[in-house]
């Protein structure tokens, strides 16, 4: 019956959290459509990662090669083009990660299939819930024709446990000709960062517009988040005033968290970065301004001045921690 | 303003305003084409089955003071 193909994407010989999001997904759609879950792992040498996600129970075919050893949209399309068809899959996931929102449209695109972005549940094989209007509406859809892509919104799942039993690993021989790799893959620069990554954190501080300059994201918002052992985030305002690197971005155009807890520091509250923290389970708004909008949402408001009351924060969190 | 689908379509259109007359002469001499007569399925292959809008946030509640956050957060959030 319909097979489920999940792409697992990995960061650095490691599976992120959000792919094993995108596994338990898929396993989901795999349950209703009554078909296997099959993850594929494209890359260079990925024997080992083939091996570690066959540990959640799913089947995998491992796309091992050159051509794959860095994530490049044409040759990646390609490749899962042709798994896509010879594992007879009904239907394509991926988290809707930078990645998978990049990959799927064109993925869905290449196998002439219809595609559901930023899905937020799993109705059958076909019906899919998914957020409009920067989360304003649930919409549900329906989607004809096989097979069909999805990308999963990586707060709307939990992440699958390993466990079942193991699946089996093939290596079918997929090649990259020069008509479906196009783009050369020249340098991967990265931010480096001791904290917890954005979209994994059980805590999350984000800085706004409010926090004036880059200067002060280190001087306030740094010891906070270390104090609370905290991702740091940050509003598009900050991103595009050139305070903080725009990997920091959570909102609809930046990164979705759902943290246990979420800490917006100067930030007003545009619907644009609500739709990427909302689903946070407590928030806390620190704000000088009592009407931001921001407060409508937040459990906890503290209406003060930034500059005065970050530092007191953080030091009454160090105090509770060292007590 | 002029709404230049036609011209759009053959491929007129190239920069600017410069164009914008000529295109339009352009796209009354082109023949309209229909996604089927080049092989074009245009045919809608998602459906919206329904809409709602998502549950609604509780507003929650201002604290006074740095301290009473700390406290609500560590004692009744045990987010910290």
């Amino acid at each position: 019956m319909g097979n489920v193909l999940v792409v697992a994407e990995h960061v650095h010989g490691k599976f992120p959290k959000t792919t094993l999001v995108g596994i338990a997904a898929g396993k989901q759609a795999a349950s209703l459509t009554g078909g296997k879950c099959i993850a594929a792992v494209l890359g260079q040498n990925v024997d080992a990662l083939a091996n570690e996600i066959a540990e959640y129970g799913v089947d995998v075919v491992a796309v091992d090669g050159a051509p794959f050893a860095h994530y490049l949209a044409d040759a990646y399309t390609a490749a899962l083009a042709q798994v896509a068809k010879a594992k007879d899959a009904e239907v394509v996931v991926a988290a809707a990660t930078a990645i998978g929102k990049d990959l799927m449209p064109r993925l869905a695109a290449r196998l002439g299939a219809p595609m559901a972005s930023d899905v937020t549940a799993i109705i059958d094989g076909k019906t899919f819930k998914r957020l409009m209007y920067a989360g304003n509406a649930i919409a549900t859809i329906e989607l004809s024709g096989t097979p069909r892509v999805v990308s999963v919104r990586t707060t709307a799942f939990d992440a699958a446990p390993r466990g079942g039993q193991k699946g089996t690993v093939e290596k079918p021989a997929i090649s990259a000709d020069s008509a479906t790799t196009q783009m050369q893959f020249v340098e991967f620069a990265e931010t480096k960062s001791d904290r917890p990554v954005l979209t994994e954190a059980s805590i999350v501080c984000s800085g706004g517009r409010g926090l004036k300059n880059g200067e002060n994201f280190k001087i306030y918002l740094e010891p906070l988040c270390d104090a609370l052992g905290a991702a740091m985030g940050a509003s598009r305002a900050a991103v595009d005033a050139g305070f903080v690197p725009n990997d920091l971005q959570v909102g609809q155009t930046g990164k979705v968290v759902a943290p246990s807890l979420y800490i917006a520091v100067g930030i007003s509250g545009a619907i644009q970065h609500l739709a990427g923290m909302k689903d946070s389970k407590v928030i806390v708004a620190i704000n000088k301004d009592e009407e931001a909008p921001i407060f409508q949402i937040s459990d906890y408001g503290l209406v003060g001045d930034l500059f005065k009351v970050v530092p007191e924060l953080t030091e009454e969190v160090k105090k509770l921690k060292g007590a | 303003m002029v709404v230049l689908e036609r011209g759009e379509a053959a491929g007129v259109v190239e920069d600017g305003h410069r164009f914008v007359g000529a295109a339009v002469q352009a796209a009354g001499a082109h023949p309209v084409v229909v996604p089927a007569e080049v092989g074009v399925d245009v045919a809608p292959t998602v459906k919206i089955v329904k809409l709602e809008t998502p549950p609604k946030r509780s507003g929650g509640r201002k604290v006074g003071s740095v301290q009473e956050l700390v406290q609500a957060l560590h004692n009744e959030a045990k987010g910290i």
